[in-house]
């Protein structure tokens, strides 16, 4: 085989075997055994940095003909400030004529050239550009020196070992942070992770000591808190707190850091050294500081530090990278951790609202709400005073509903004025903490026996409108974090829901209750026909509906400036009079508003009108424009009464006051009524008497005519005897008018009695006929009388009916002057019988017929000739009516009238007899 | 009634008028003595109506109104009603008050009769007659 093919042969073997191998040591070993099998040199070995102690080149891999050992301690060189290493450090190849004795090369190095009988040599750098891996020794003896051709191969198979050993160290990396990534993805503490980091960064770097400083928030410094120490394999974190600090705000490698977010090279004497970084390498005697920032969200948490003695030689590209990389993990770690910390804390709010949520939820009392309330808001924030107040903004002031102090419920206070600066608060909204929740406080707090430390208050809506304000004390300081405030804000809200329910549900409650009270009320009233009785029905309901609390109502005086107690009910006894001017009532009845005062004894400018009440709440009594009275409420405690009260006896008002107005009403009717029969007994009275008091005279004139026309006094002239006539039937006809008026009044009065027999028609027309045939016997007039056979007997009072027909034969015989009359009775059916009296007179004038049947309306002057009461036909109507039958007529005037008269067979009901 | 009543001839007859009006006084005695009545007494009031009647020789019938003063005619029928001597003397209404209720009311307290003012003049012989002769008269008058 030709030498160049042998070589080539050599080369290629060689460059498979490094391609190959799968660690620094392995390619190393392919280097020597190249240059040991390529017999042109006589010793090989190779110069790299100690992995475990990169201040220090180590010599390995050793080969030479003799097979001399170098003896121990001699294969490792200080990366001092010696020119050689700079020399071979900087990557180039570098010959040298005698390498014993070469003053550019270290003594040692000289040394382990003398000890290896070696004279010329080379140095072929390993690594990139970027980073300085090593480099191959070879050597010769003394009369051989180096030329460019023997040189060639072994620069060539450098070159493939520097990419071998970069991928390598690529690998290694690759490794390494995958299994920091694996170590942290185990990791539940942000403690383990600083010291796995720590561990992994100096096994991988070989940096002796690794450190990680942090700043603090509170103190504002950053102190090393883990260290890694390599030789003794242990990481630490560092619970002292001595030695030199890095300033969080003022420092200046902290804003170095913060600012570029980038790694800072420290090197002690360096002018660009930040001054903090510089006493700390010289407090631990160091000469270099490579600081990679932690970066939180915002800023700089702290740093990992690499530790050089030997400036920044450790610090190589594959280092850096790889702890930069480390710490790239180590932030994503953190962030993670504190996502899921926030996360967690949310969670645990959650849960922690949710239970607030299901303890609140379904209790629909707002008393029983409100005590578990305070118990949820016990066991979740540290409380040692609770307040819960509510707003109440028609009034301009606040109830407070709860206020514990200690675990012990005070005594509340109702519906006080409050600062103005209130309102504005709630129309904010949100929660208060520290000075202004203070502030807050001062307003409602009555008495502490401690200075609270801690305030936190936030107010809360009902029904999407700020309703109030929820606060709690701590004696403690800062007993409230930023959770604490979220987690408030969220059982506000939930509670402001809870007490819209809760009085949605009240609400509700209530007006059930009212419309059930109102009901019992009208009850009251509808079960009641006398107005008294009425009334004090509705206020016994209406004292059982509030509570037994007493119940009174006043009546407007007669006089109108008084108010007269009407009714009431309960245990408080009322005034009965009360002016206008002093008391509650009074100015309620004044200015027809209603008004509610809890506290009587507080407002002594009023005067007492109730005995022993305490609260007193009054209402006016309207009907639409007109004050009747004033309905009052007392009772002997203060607080008694809520706006819902006031609202019922509002409610109630209504039907007091209509009561009251019908009360009234009723009073007037009964008292007319009372004047109107006292005035109808008293013309009753008047009729009889008159009636008596003009037939005594009548008597006297109607009988000495009729004595002296009849010659029991002696014989009278014919012109005594015209005379004496005309008195006679003058008296006569005054006797009918009076007999009439009599009967009409009566008849009006209701006084009249039917005395019911059983009556032949025909016999009564009979003698009725005999009658009229008298009336008429000097005038051409026929009267024609024809009874149907078969009539029936009636039922009927005989001298009435005999009244009715005579009255209407003898009108019939009055206004006919001629002509005919006929009086016919016939069937019309087995239940009743028809009179029929027809004539051929005068007739009726149609716009006389409304009032024919009327009292005193005679139809007119013309027919007055005939002499006639005008009373005849409204008696016999009413007769006939009082007969159960019916009596009308037709009539053309100028030719005559039929009256009809319907009579009932039987009487419905038996009659009287007296 | 069965009232055991002596029967009497009108010029025998004792009757005594109790009215208080004295037109209408005269118009009856004048009316009773042309019946043909000779003894006819008056008193003007119900009061002492008994004591009076005990004072006449005999009392055949008594003509009594009804308003009197002093004492009505009801309570001088109840005095004469209790008086054994007067119990059975015909005693009979002449009265203004000529309505049937106060009719029948005389009629229930016990009077024999009933007549009505204005007094029918043609009847009133006849009526008187029946009377005196035991009869009982109703009637309210003309």
């Amino acid at each position: 085989m030709p030498d160049g093919t042998l070589q080539a042969n050599q080369l290629f073997q060689a460059g498979r075997q490094i391609n190959a191998a799968t660690n620094m040591r392995a390619v190393f070993q392919c280097l020597v055994d190249y240059a040991a099998e390529s017999g042109v040199v006589d010793l090989a070995f190779l110069l790299a940095p100690d992995p475990h102690a990169l201040d220090y080149l180590k010599i390995s891999n050793l080969w030479n003909h003799e097979s001399h050992g170098l003896g121990s301690g001699k294969n490792h060189f200080l990366r001092g400030q010696h020119p050689s290493i700079q020399l071979i450090e900087a990557h180039i190849p570098v010959l040298i004529a005698d390498g014993s004795n070469d003053s550019r090369l270290d003594p040692q190095m000289q040394a382990v050239f003398n000890r290896l009988q070696a004279g010329p040599c080379a140095f072929l750098p390993l690594g990139t550009e970027m980073q300085w891996m090593g480099a191959l020794v070879l050597g010769r003896t003394k009369d051989k020196l180096f030329d460019q051709p023997t040189l060639q191969p072994f620069l060539n198979l450098c070159g493939q070992a520097s990419v071998a050993l970069n991928n390598l160290l690529l690998l290694r990396e690759t490794n390494a942070l995958y299994s920091i990534s694996q170590t942290l993805s185990q990791t539940l503490t942000s403690e383990d992770a600083f010291l796995s980091i720590l561990e992994q960064v100096a096994r991988f770097t070989g940096i002796a000591h690794c450190r990680i400083t942090l700043f603090d928030e509170q103190t504002r410094t950053g102190r090393e808190r883990y260290h890694f120490d390599l030789a003794s394999n242990s990481g630490n974190a560092v619970t002292n707190n001595e030695g030199p600090v890095f300033p969080m705000g003022s420092g200046t490698l902290y804003a170095l850091l913060q600012n570029k977010g980038t790694p800072v090279l420290c090197m002690a004497g360096n002018k660009h050294c930040p001054a903090d970084a510089a006493a700390f390498l010289a407090d631990q005697q160091l000469n270099a500081l490579y600081c990679i920032p932690i970066m939180g969200q915002q800023d700089v948490l702290g740093f990992l530090a690499l530790d050089s003695n030997s400036g920044d030689r450790p610090f190589t590209v594959s280092n850096k990278n790889f702890a930069q990389n480390a710490v790239a993990q180590l932030t994503t770690f953190l962030e993670n951790i504190s996502l899921f910390a926030e996360a967690n804390t949310r969670a645990q709010e959650l849960i922690q609202i949710n239970q607030v949520v299901s303890r609140l939820a379904g209790i629909l009392d707002l008393d029983r709400l409100l005590d578990v309330l305070i118990e949820e808001v016990n066991r979740l924030l540290t409380v040692d005073i609770f307040f819960l107040v509510r707003f109440r903004p028609v009034v301009d002031g606040y109830d407070v509903l709860r206020y514990v102090i200690d675990g012990q419920s005070q005594i509340t206070t109702r519906t006080k004025r409050h600062a103005p600066s209130l309102p504005d608060i709630l129309k904010r909204g949100g929660v208060l903490t520290g000075l202004s929740a203070q502030s807050l406080a001062a307003e409602f707090q009555t008495y502490t026996s401690r200075t609270p430390q801690s305030y936190l208050w936030v107010t809360y809506q009902e029904e999407q409108q700020p309703a109030g304000l929820i606060g709690v004390h701590a004696y403690q300081a800062q007993a409230y974090s930023e959770n604490d405030q979220h987690l408030f804000r969220s059982i506000a809200n939930q509670a402001g829901m809870a007490i819209t329910n809760a009085r949605l549900f009240q609400r509700t409650q209530d007006n059930v209750a009212e419309f059930r009270l109102l009901f019992t009320i009208a009850q009251a009233a509808a079960a009641r026909v006398n107005a008294t009785e009425r009334l004090n029905s509705m206020v016994q309901a209406l004292h059982q509906g509030l509570r037994g609390h007493t119940i009174v109502v006043y009546g407007i005086h007669s006089g109108g400036n008084r108010l007269e107690l009407l009714a009431h009910a309960g245990d408080l006894v009322p005034h009965p009079l009360l002016t206008l001017t002093g008391g509650l009532s009074g100015q309620v009845a004044r200015l027809t508003q209603p008004l509610l005062v809890n506290n009587l004894l507080e407002l002594t400018e009023y005067d007492t009108e109730i005995e022993g009440a305490a609260a007193q709440l009054s209402a006016p009594l309207l009907t639409g424009q007109n004050l009747v009275g004033v309905v009052t409420v007392a009772a002997g405690e203060t607080d008694s009464f809520s706006e819902r009260d006031l609202r019922l006896v509002e409610t109630s008002s209504v039907g007091l006051a209509a009561t009251l107005e019908s009360t009234r009403l009723f009073d007037n009717i009964q008292a007319t009524n009372e004047r109107l029969r006292a005035l109808d007994q008293l013309k009753n009275r008047f009729l009889a008497n008159m009636a008596h008091e003009l037939r005594t005279p009548l008597n006297a004139i109607i009988g000495f005519s009729r004595v002296i026309l009849k010659g029991i006094d002696g014989p009278i002239t014919s012109k005594q005897e015209e005379d004496l006539t005309a008195i006679y039937e003058n008296g006569q006809h005054l006797l009918l008018l009076i007999n009439d008026v009599l009967d009409l009044a009566k008849i009006e009065a209701g006084k009249i009695a039917l005395v019911i027999e059983t009556i032949d028609l025909a016999e009564l027309l009979t003698n009725i006929v005999s009658t009229i045939r008298g009336v008429l016997h000097d005038k051409p007039v026929s009267l024609q009388v024809e009874v149907e056979s078969g009539i029936p007997r009636i039922e009927g009072d005989k001298i009435r009916l005999r009244q009715i027909l005579l009255n209407l034969l003898s009108n019939a015989a009055k206004y006919t002057a001629e002509g005919q009359i006929s009086c016919r009775i016939a069937h019309v059916d087995g239940e009743h019988v028809q009179i029929v009296i027809h004539d051929t007179g005068v007739g009726i004038a149609p716009t006389d017929f409304g009032r024919l049947f009327r009292a005193f309306e005679q139809a007119d002057s013309t027919s007055r000739s005939a002499q006639g009461t005008g009373l005849g036909l409204p008696i016999s109507k009413s007769l006939v009516e009082m007969h159960h039958g019916r009596i009308w007529f037709e009539s053309v005037l100028n030719q005559g009238s039929t009256f009809y008269v319907l009579l009932p067979v039987r009487q419905p009901e038996a009659g009287t007899t007296i | 009634m069965d009232r055991e009543r002596r029967q009497v001839a009108p010029e025998e007859a004792h009757v005594l008028v109790v009215e208080d009006n004295v037109a209408n006084f005269v118009l009856v005695a004048r009316l009773l003595a042309f019946a043909g009545i000779k003894n006819c007494e008056w008193k003007t009031t119900g009061w002492g109506v008994v004591e009076f009647a005990k004072t006449m020789p005999q009392v055949d019938l008594i003509l009594m109104d009804l308003r009197l003063p002093h004492e009505d005619g009801y309570t001088a029928l109840l005095q004469l009603r209790d008086d054994p001597q007067l119990a059975d003397t015909a005693v009979v209404v002449i009265t203004a008050q000529a309505t049937a209720e106060e009719m029948a009311k005389a009629q229930s307290a016990g009077f024999d009769g009933f007549l009505g003012k204005p007094l029918d003049v043609d009847n009133f012989p006849d009526q008187i007659y029946n009377i005196l002769r035991g009869e009982e008269i109703w009637d309210l008058g003309a």
